[in-house]
């Protein structure tokens, strides 16, 4: 028989496509016939095989599907967290930009500005210390002497304490007021030479709020600084 | 889904992980390969860059099907498995620039069943064990192995007539052929040539002129 007939003839006898009478034929010529039987038996096997073969595509295919799925959700969540990530890395960046931008040329200012006058404020202490005045007056005198010798920064902690023990003073008590207001004043004069932008601002703005002695300086200064 | 941090794996645990399911390391394997193959397919074939995806997932579909039918094994398997998995990608690619009946003349043959990567020596060594067919594990075995190697055409057509009974009129219209006797004839061709060649792997003998 012709071999594309003879594996159709199989197919038949295999898938039950067979009438009866030709089955049993067909049965019989294989009890008689050990290479039909042989044929019968290979052309099974490869059908139960391709099977077999293709319920493991099938099944490869789902979970494929599913992979597919994951790795798009962990990809959507890579490039939220990449955006996310370059966003605040930006940010950061400009603001850096920005602040270096803004503070480099107000710390050259600072650097530029002559040291501001203080010498009232030395020879009022000094002559005080002399006449047997209390402890701020020679803790000013200290200071005032430290920053002749461009000292600063002790000088600034050892005015910053005495402004702390102070604490608060109002208007009304006058003699306390001028000195709290003569050692803001001087530790702004500190926090000028030691090139401290913020910090000086900020006393400054203290003393040109209390509106006593040295407003008039301190608002020179700020502009100065902030201009 | 947790990836380890900038870890590599061996071919051999991308393939254990394939045939025990381990869905880590089959994703990590898919995310990584993804960006190459699909960079490799646009390039050579910019008018598939929106198919890039898609050809990629059928590449990545018929490697894992031949792990788990075991005709990819780490012994077997002589180049990396990137690197077969690149080749089916860019023979899929291949096909469908085919169907999309771009430039055809400019386009090579499609080479069926690309061998280059799996060396000869596929089949243990014949077992003793014999069952109820005749056949022996060997046999089965060797059974298995040609069918993986049926072209894409006669295993799709096996496959919509055996697994899923489909009628010849189905696959005629399904694969394209002029009608249901042309489609019976064409299944008949694929399943006689397989035969031929497994019965001269089996018996070394070339059974085509069988006249009963």
């Amino acid at each position: 028989m012709e071999p594309l007939m003879l594996t159709e003839k199989i197919d038949n006898y295999l898938l039950g496509k067979m009438p009866d009478a030709e089955r049993q034929a067909f049965e019989q010529e294989m009890e008689a016939d050990a290479a039909l039987k042989r044929e019968v038996a290979l052309q099974r096997e490869i059908i139960s095989a391709l099977c077999e073969q293709a319920s493991i595509e099938q099944q490869v295919r789902q979970d494929a599907e599913a992979v597919r799925q994951r790795v798009g959700q962990h990809e959507k969540h890579i490039s939220k967290t990449h955006r996310l990530t370059i966003s605040i890395i930006s940010s950061i960046a400009v603001a850096a930009c920005l602040t270096v931008a803004f503070i480099i040329p107000q710390l050259n200012r600072l650097q530029d500005i002559p040291t501001p006058d203080y010498s009232s404020i030395h020879d009022m202490y000094s002559q005080s210390t002399i006449r047997g005045g209390d402890n701020i007056f020679s803790t000013i005198s200290e200071a005032t002497a430290l920053m002749d010798n461009s000292r600063y920064g002790e000088a600034y902690n050892i005015l910053s304490a005495a402004t702390e023990q102070m604490g608060n003073v109002t208007r009304d008590n006058k003699q306390q007021y001028e000195i709290k207001e003569d050692l803001l004043y001087l530790q702004a004069v500190c926090a000028i030479k030691r090139h401290q932008l913020f910090r000086s601002k900020r006393l400054l703005r203290q003393v040109a709020d209390m509106k006593g002695n040295h407003q008039q300086e301190a608002e020179q200064l700020l502009r100065q600084i902030t201009d | 889904m947790p990836f380890p941090f900038r870890k590599t794996y061996t071919d051999a645990e991308y393939l254990d992980a394939f045939l025990q399911c381990n869905n880590m390391l089959i994703d990590h394997f898919y995310l990584t390969q993804k960006k190459i193959c699909t960079a490799s397919i646009i390039r050579q074939y910019r008018y598939l860059s929106d198919y890039a995806d898609d050809i990629f997932h059928e590449a990545f579909i018929r490697l894992h099907v031949n792990i788990r039918t075991c005709k990819i094994t780490a012994s077997t398997l002589t180049s990396p498995l990137g690197g077969y998995l690149h080749g089916i990608a860019l023979k899929v690619a291949l096909e469908y620039a085919h169907k999309s009946g771009y430039a055809a003349e400019q386009l090579p043959e499609i080479n069926d069943n690309p061998q280059w990567a799996i060396s000869p020596q596929t089949i243990s060594n014949p077992s003793a064990t014999e069952v109820d067919t005749g056949f022996t594990d060997h046999d089965i075995e060797l059974i298995r192995f040609y069918i993986t190697c049926l072209s894409n055409q006669c295993r799709k057509i096996l496959n919509l007539f055996y697994f899923e009974h489909s009628s010849m009129d189905t696959i005629a219209t399904m694969l394209n052929y002029k009608n249901a006797d042309t489609a019976k004839t064409q299944k008949n061709k694929c399943m006689t040539k397989l035969k031929i060649f497994i019965k001269h792997r089996l018996y070394g003998t070339f059974d085509a002129d069988r006249k009963n």
